[in-house]
């Protein structure tokens, strides 16, 4: 009795495995159907083509594509499934669009669930936008992301031309704009009005009292440089873990224009935010230029950048220079944190994740020219953004600061720095 | 008498009467002569790119401590709860969590949430001989990983969170996906599980979640014309998806799917309004019973999500009952309770029905509130549900209880 029950139960599987008649899989109290269809190119069906499958408990199951191109085969209980195709009975002409993947697996994990339809795509696979058109994307990209870091990078080199500081706690000046906005933006007032409260407060706390209450004493008392620069490094870790404690470390959105929609434009994506606040950056830095090469004080400051000694002797005020090119720097740097913030969100890191370019950019440029800073941005930007056409994105920095060895090495002083004599 | 000595014999009596309280219980506690107190520290995110999953992650360690300790506490001493944070991959934070709490002797860590932070601090916690038990980690990974045997998760193993996320694509009529994953041992992992099971062609692109911005990433994505994209990411999902709205393949336009890392209910509440409704999200563990949630919202009121709470709270039942099994609350006791504990026995779910059962002798099989948690060898749920959820709004979203998928985890790929 037992043997004649033992070889149904074989017999039965045999015919599972071999014919798949609808009689014996009916046996099954619940079964699930894994299926797919074999398309040609262009969508047409393609018959007869054999594929091979095999499952948990020694299941194995030899298949053909009918007339419309469609295979299946049912099952009984759930595991994984590989489904192999045989690539020599496709018809002539085509090929797999992966042809490296014969094998395809299927998960079952619920017997009665629907399962995915499989598909061996065959031709070239789905079209893609050209490459060109990515690379304009990319390239405005670039330059929006160009004129943020220039924003900051103007302000570092200025400070590092008349003071000599290189100061690793800029990149928290990005982040008080970008905070300040958004505290005040949360109390109610609307994003520019915020903005503007915001740049004011950088020009005062960042700007202002940071030089008269830090830098200055440290001046005055004749600290090195290299003490100046591992005490920026320790107050901007200070500044950076306040900003934290006071406003947590979620990343937050402007309660206005958060996720607004792009303009298309041909192979253009540009939002209306981002234009506005590129444009107003764009005029910051020309203010910013324009007023380095006209204005008194503008010329007063590139010659304190030149030779502070002879500067001072020849009856500028060095310290009032001094002090008016950190004001620039904090509000220049704070509205580059507006930008990030409209466009990606505020966070307490935003600005000391952004620092290392900033230094690139400045180095790049060469350092204690604003032009030269503004120069190197762009160079940074554009090229972080078009080096993922050719890189994986994961990477896309590394390109960037490729490029900034590579040129160092061919020009130390940077784009538009001056050479300096040694010895 | 003066006043002063009135007050000096007052605080006397009262030094003694507190001595005294000492030696009774310790007297109590003098069945398991060599028993210490259960010290349970918790890693978890209360600060970076995580640190949305804290509050819940914390109520559940916080609910499990508390239900034990009413309950009588482990081997009759109450379960101290050493709170610490995670941080995430871009700190030290971890570390410095682990050192204080191997100073403080623990017996288990519960954490992280960031499988790339567990990373960082799995060799010092397993090489101390102190268990190492993650509610929410997914990498692949840590299946095959050397780890003494101290290391466990009731989180499934991402070859079930991928093969779930690739299907559902799919069976929603995607033909073209482009999966953008941060780049990490979780991102990595899932993003490779989830293209495996998708059956039409898909495109893997990888972001460095520290990215000033994302345009590049993104514009590599619309370049694939996709129907579908899986963004697989944590908090910085909110600024990708933003520039997706930018580029035109917002999801308004193109199916997005989340995952656990980024399904949160606060995110992305500041979008357009509605622009997140009918997005779906796949976040492993059994729907938080509404009973559950609200003896968690007892714990800490402000919660408004309640992902790898269950998981929490199971991960601390598991070691405190692995410890009462075993008679001693080190590491190498609970680890090789956990197991046991688990699978295999007369089937309980609260702590005063489990220890009842343990006081008997009885073998006990746990099972939790985020499902069965049945150890295999790996320490890891060898069965496991994946929930399904879609949102209703920016700040809302349902279970789609009848969508969620049971099954056995799959083995990784080769």
């Amino acid at each position: 009795m037992r043997k004649l029950a033992r070889a149904c139960v074989a017999g039965l599987l045999l015919a599972l495995t071999s014919t798949f008649s609808i009689g014996s899989a009916q046996a099954a109290e619940e079964v699930s159907v894994i299926s797919g269809v074999m398309q040609g190119p262009m969508g047409e069906p393609m018959a007869g083509v054999e594929l091979s499958a095999t499952g948990p408990d020694g299941f194995t199951a030899d298949l053909t594509s009918a007339v419309d191109g469609s295979w299946s085969f049912e099952i009984s209980i759930a595991g994984e499934y590989f489904v192999t195709i045989d690539p020599t009975t496709l018809p002539s002409g085509v090929a797999l669009t992966e042809p490296d993947k014969l094998t395809k697996q299927v998960i079952v994990f619920m017997i009665g669930s629907p399962t995915p339809t499989v598909k061996f795509l065959t031709g070239d696979g789905p079209e893609r936008d050209p490459m060109w058109q990515t690379a304009m994307q990319l390239t405005l990209d670039g330059i929006i992301l160009g004129i943020t870091i220039s924003l900051a990078a103007v302000g570092l080199s200025l400070i590092f031309g008349t003071t000599g500081l290189t100061n690793f706690a800029h990149g928290e000046l990005i982040t008080l704009g970008g905070l300040t906005t958004f505290f005040f933006n949360k109390m109610g007032l609307h994003v520019v009005l915020a903005a503007i409260i915001s740049l004011a407060i950088c020009a005062l706390i960042g700007g202002y009292a940071q030089d008269k209450l830090l830098w200055k004493p440290l001046r005055r008392r004749g600290t090195g440089l290299i003490a100046m620069l591992v005490v920026s490094i320790g107050f901007g870790l200070l500044v950076r873990y306040v900003f934290l404690y006071i406003f947590g470390g979620d990343k937050e959105q402007f309660l206005q224009y958060a996720g607004q929609a792009g303009w298309q434009f041909g192979p253009f994506s540009l939002t209306p935010k981002a234009l506005v606040g590129l444009s107003i950056g764009v005029l910051l830095i020309g203010l910013t230029t324009a007023w380095l090469l006209k204005s008194k004080l503008g010329k007063a400051s590139r010659a304190v950048a030149d030779n502070p000694a002879l500067a001072a002797a020849s009856g500028i005020d060095v310290e009032r220079v001094i002090n008016v090119v950190w004001i620039l720097g904090a509000v220049l740097a704070g509205y580059a944190g507006v930008m990030m913030g409209l466009n990606q969100g505020v966070q307490f890191i935003m600005g000391s994740d952004t620092l290392l370019l900033i230094f690139a950019a400045v180095t790049l440029g060469g350092l204690g020219t604003a032009f030269g800073a503004i120069v190197g941005s762009m160079i940074v930007g554009l090229f972080i953004q078009l080096s993922t056409l050719i890189i994986p994105t994961e990477l896309k920095y590394v390109g960037a600061l490729a490029v900034l060895i590579i040129i160092l090495l061919v020009r130390p002083q940077g784009i538009m720095g001056r050479k300096e004599r040694i010895g | 008498m003066t006043r002063s000595s009135i007050l000096r014999s007052a605080a006397v009596i009262g030094a003694s009467l507190l001595v005294l309280a000492a030696c009774s219980s310790s007297d109590e506690g003098s069945g398991d002569a060599t028993a210490t107190p259960l010290k349970i520290g918790s890693m978890l995110p209360e600060t970076g790119s995580l640190a949305f999953l804290g509050p819940p992650e914390f109520a559940g360690v916080d609910l499990a401590v508390q239900e034990i300790n009413d309950g009588g506490g482990v081997l009759g001493a109450p379960v101290e709860h050493l709170r610490g944070d995670s941080g995430d991959t871009s700190t030290d934070i971890a570390q410095t969590t682990v050192d204080s709490h191997l100073a403080a002797g623990v017996g288990a860590i519960v954490g992280a949430a960031s499988s790339g932070v567990s990373f960082t601090v799995i060799d010092k916690i397993t090489g101390a001989g102190v268990v190492h038990f993650s509610p929410a980690n997914t990498s692949p990974d840590f299946t095959n990983y050397a780890d003494n045997g101290l290391y466990f998760r009731t989180a499934p193993s991402d070859t079930f969170q991928g093969a779930v996320l690739g299907q559902l694509m799919a069976n929603e009529g995607a033909q073209n996906a482009v999966i953008l994953n941060l780049d990490d041992a979780y991102g990595n992992g899932l993003a490779k599980y989830a293209a495996n099971a998708f059956t039409g062609t898909s495109t893997i692109i990888t972001y460095n979640p520290q990215a000033t911005e994302f345009s590049a990433e993104v514009g590599k994505a619309k370049a694939a014309k996709p129907d579908a994209v899986a963004l697989i990411g944590f908090a910085e999902s909110t600024a990708v998806v933003q520039e997706m709205i930018k580029q035109g393949i917002g999801p308004d336009k193109v199916k997005l799917y989340l995952v656990d890392g980024n399904y949160s209910n606060t995110a992305f509440k500041d979008l357009p309004a509605g622009i997140m409704t009918g997005v779906k999200a796949t976040l492993p563990g059994a729907a938080a019973p509404a009973e559950f949630q609200e003896r968690l919202l007892a714990v800490d009121p402000s919660l408004t999500d309640f992902s790898y709470a269950a998981e929490s709270y199971d991960a601390v039942m598991l070691i405190a009952l692995a410890a009462q099994q075993g008679g001693a609350t080190d590491g190498a006791t609970i680890a090789a309770n956990l197991q046991s504990v688990s699978s295999g026995g007369e089937k309980c779910s609260s702590w005063a029905d489990c220890k009842a059962l343990l006081d008997e002798g009885t073998d006990i099989d746990f099972d939790g509130v985020s499902g069965p948690v049945e150890f295999d060898e790996n320490g890891e749920p060898s069965q496991a549900t994946m929930g399904i959820y879609e949102y209703t709004a920016n700040d809302a979203s349902v279970a789609k209880v009848d969508e969620f998928i049971v099954g056995a985890v799959p083995a990784p790929l080769p």
